[in-house]
């Protein structure tokens, strides 16, 4: 069979998974593309910049609604698309199918959450699971992504990176030398090229108190940007209600694509759209219409590729009688009464 | 089956039942000028998802009234010096001994210390117009489960999330309340759950019952705690590699022992 990317590109755009046997070559193709591509991807302007989508497709369609399709514009998408919306497998298999037929034109960077330690605790993995009934795709995405780039610099202007900026790290060329092909490490500078943050009260980098991981401030930006010949970095990574946020005099910009996140924030959202002067316009954006009421069960809906079966929603999905006892009762197990009955309205309703 | 009014408006549900009224209010997180309002005023960091606008409250005829909200939550997590040294994420040594070795050890400047896990013990903000009417220890009162286990009516039920964030993916802080208002009752569980991957669950439970036709509203804390490695072995194996449980309150909330809890008792004036 010969992989005809348009009709993969068609039919999700309609909504329609892919076939499991079809994700697998489709990654595999993109593995070896990627595999080429630097740890610092050069582009030119005219581009449009996306940030995280976390799986809400529905708002990645209403993006390319917005800010053109394929390869009309020229989009660079900074990472995290995958986990807490419910729908990561058609956001990455778009993307991957994106890239693959437009691989000039269509960049990657490589989130945090794209990451198997990650995905196995927000959802990707779980989501796999159910509409394929195996961790198959889940296996062929995470593959894929110890492939992503960690950086775009755009025009030899702009530097673009999912989180911020690394003590380790002071020239491109020491992001070129990396070993980027492995799992997100802990520490190092590739765990904080996706990890760090910006801290607007701050001048040096400071360590957070959860123990790990850096907060970066004004003089840090303002050396990296001299020191590389830059006048911007661009990043994502941090949910904010305006949808961007552009903080120390104008050298940073962060955007963030997922609007309404999580289904209840109400936040906004946006894409940046860099013009060939290095003009840059947020271009902000409300959720689509399907994001304002999800509906969890077209979520496990099966959505299944030709191959696809019915049973993956099956185990644990069950409520049982609404106070089915399962032994517990009384003193301090008394509210843990109805744990376990974790589905049903009325066990929700009957919370004790 | 009693009278009761449903309130509906923008952003604000709820019910007048008996002599009370109880109000949820829903609307965004904060825009960056409130958060960078609420950060000043706090001095800690502000949890990602901050809905420091949202609120649960139950008002009484007789002027007593419980709010529950966000950022009076917010400014009981610790602060002292040593409050960032508790619960350090799992990878924490390794990340700071590598660190050494790249002779980063110049970095010493640390975020101000405080509780990053957004730990906090708030159970409410009395907002009661007569200061007398204050909650105190009792022994001879509960929550009556045994009411609460009936399948009666549910004439409101809502939930609703204050704040909740991430810890940037090493697990989740999250405070919710939940409310359900029976022809006889009402109960609302105000609940902080949480999970440090690979470290530790928490759960602080604040639970609120009243039965309509006494003058008594009954207030019940509890601490539960236990580390990750315990909690993650009573998945089912059936589970295979899915974690999700661990995310699901609930479920954790059965598995976890109890540290720690206290009852308190309200006295209705005469409305």
């Amino acid at each position: 069979m010969v992989l005809d990317l348009d009709a993969c590109i068609d039919s999700l755009f309609k909504r329609q998974l892919l076939a499991e046997s079809v994700i697998r070559e489709i990654c595999e193709k993109t593995k070896e593309l990627l595999m080429s591509e630097s740890n610092v991807v050069h582009v030119s302007a005219p581009v449009t910049v996306v940030g995280d989508i976390h799986g809400q497709f529905y708002d990645l369609l209403e993006i390319f609604k917005i800010g053109g399709y394929c390869p009309d514009t020229n989009y660079l998408f900074l990472g995290d698309y995958v986990d807490r919306g419910l729908y990561s497998v058609e956001t990455m298999s778009i993307l991957t199918c994106l890239k693959l037929r437009y691989p000039d034109r269509v960049q990657l960077v490589r989130g945090n959450h794209e990451s198997r330690a990650v995905t196995q605790t927000y959802g990707f993995y779980t989501e796999c699971m159910k509409k394929y009934g195996s961790a198959q795709v889940w296996h062929y995405f995470t593959d894929l992504f110890d492939y992503l780039t960690l950086s775009v610099v755009i025009d030899n202007m702009i530097f673009c990176v999912h989180g911020g900026l690394s003590p380790s790290i002071h020239t491109i060329d020491q992001i070129k030398v990396m070993d980027r092909f492995k799992e997100i490490p802990h520490e190092g500078p590739m765990a904080d090229l996706v990890w760090s943050d910006p801290d607007p009260g701050r001048e040096e980098f400071a360590v957070s108190p959860r123990g790990a991981g850096y907060t970066f401030g004004s003089l840090v930006v303002e050396k990296f940007l001299h020191e590389n010949g830059m006048d911007h970095i661009l990043r994502a990574h941090q949910l904010c209600m305006e949808g961007f946020q552009v903080l120390f005099d104008d050298q940073l910009s962060t955007v963030w694509s997922a609007p309404n996140y999580c289904y209840r924030c109400g936040n906004l959202a946006s894409i940046l759209e860099v013009g060939i002067h290095g003009e840059r316009h947020f271009n902000v954006f409300e959720a689509a219409p399907e994001n304002e009421r999800p509906s969890p069960t077209e979520a496990q809906r099966s959505l299944f590729g030709s191959n696809g079966n019915g049973t993956g929603t099956g185990g644990g999905l069950n409520g049982g009688g609404m106070f089915a006892g399962n032994g517990m009762n009384g003193g301090s197990m008394a509210y843990a009464a109805l744990a376990g009955l974790d589905s049903g309205q009325d066990a929700i309703h009957y919370f004790l | 089956m009693a009278m009761h009014t449903l309130i509906k408006e923008k952003g604000i549900s709820g019910i007048n039942v008996h002599d009370w009224t109880v109000l949820s209010h829903k609307t965004s997180i904060l825009n960056s000028q409130e958060i960078d309002n609420a950060t000043n005023e706090l001095g800690i960091p502000i949890p990602e998802m901050i809905f420091g606008n949202n609120f649960l409250s139950i008002e009484h005829k007789s002027g007593f009234k419980l709010e529950f909200k966000a950022l009076p939550a917010l400014a009981m997590v610790d602060q002292s010096s040593k409050s960032s040294d508790l619960i350090k994420v799992s990878y924490a040594r390794e990340w700071f001994e590598k660190r050494s070795m790249a002779n980063q050890e110049h970095i010493t400047d640390v975020v101000k210390p405080y509780d990053w896990t957004y730990s906090t013990k708030y159970n409410g903000t009395n907002l009661s117009t007569d200061k007398s009417l204050v909650f105190s220890p009792t022994t001879s009162e509960s929550i009556d489960i045994e009411q609460l286990k009936k399948p009666d009516p549910i004439l409101f039920y809502d939930e609703n999330i204050l704040f909740e964030d991430e810890l940037a993916d090493n697990g989740t802080a999250v405070l919710t309340t939940k409310v359900r208002v029976m022809p006889s009752c009402f109960f609302i569980l105000l609940r902080f759950f949480l999970r440090v991957d690979d470290v530790l669950f928490r759960i602080y439970d604040t639970r609120i019952y009243h039965r309509f036709g006494t003058n008594t509203v009954i207030r019940e804390c509890s601490t539960r705690e236990s580390s990750y490695r315990e909690t993650r072995s009573r998945i089912p194996r059936s589970k295979g590699g899915d974690l999700s449980l661990l995310l699901d309150s609930n479920w954790v909330s059965s598995q976890l022992p109890e540290k720690e809890s206290q009852v308190e008792v309200l006295t209705l004036s005469q409305a």
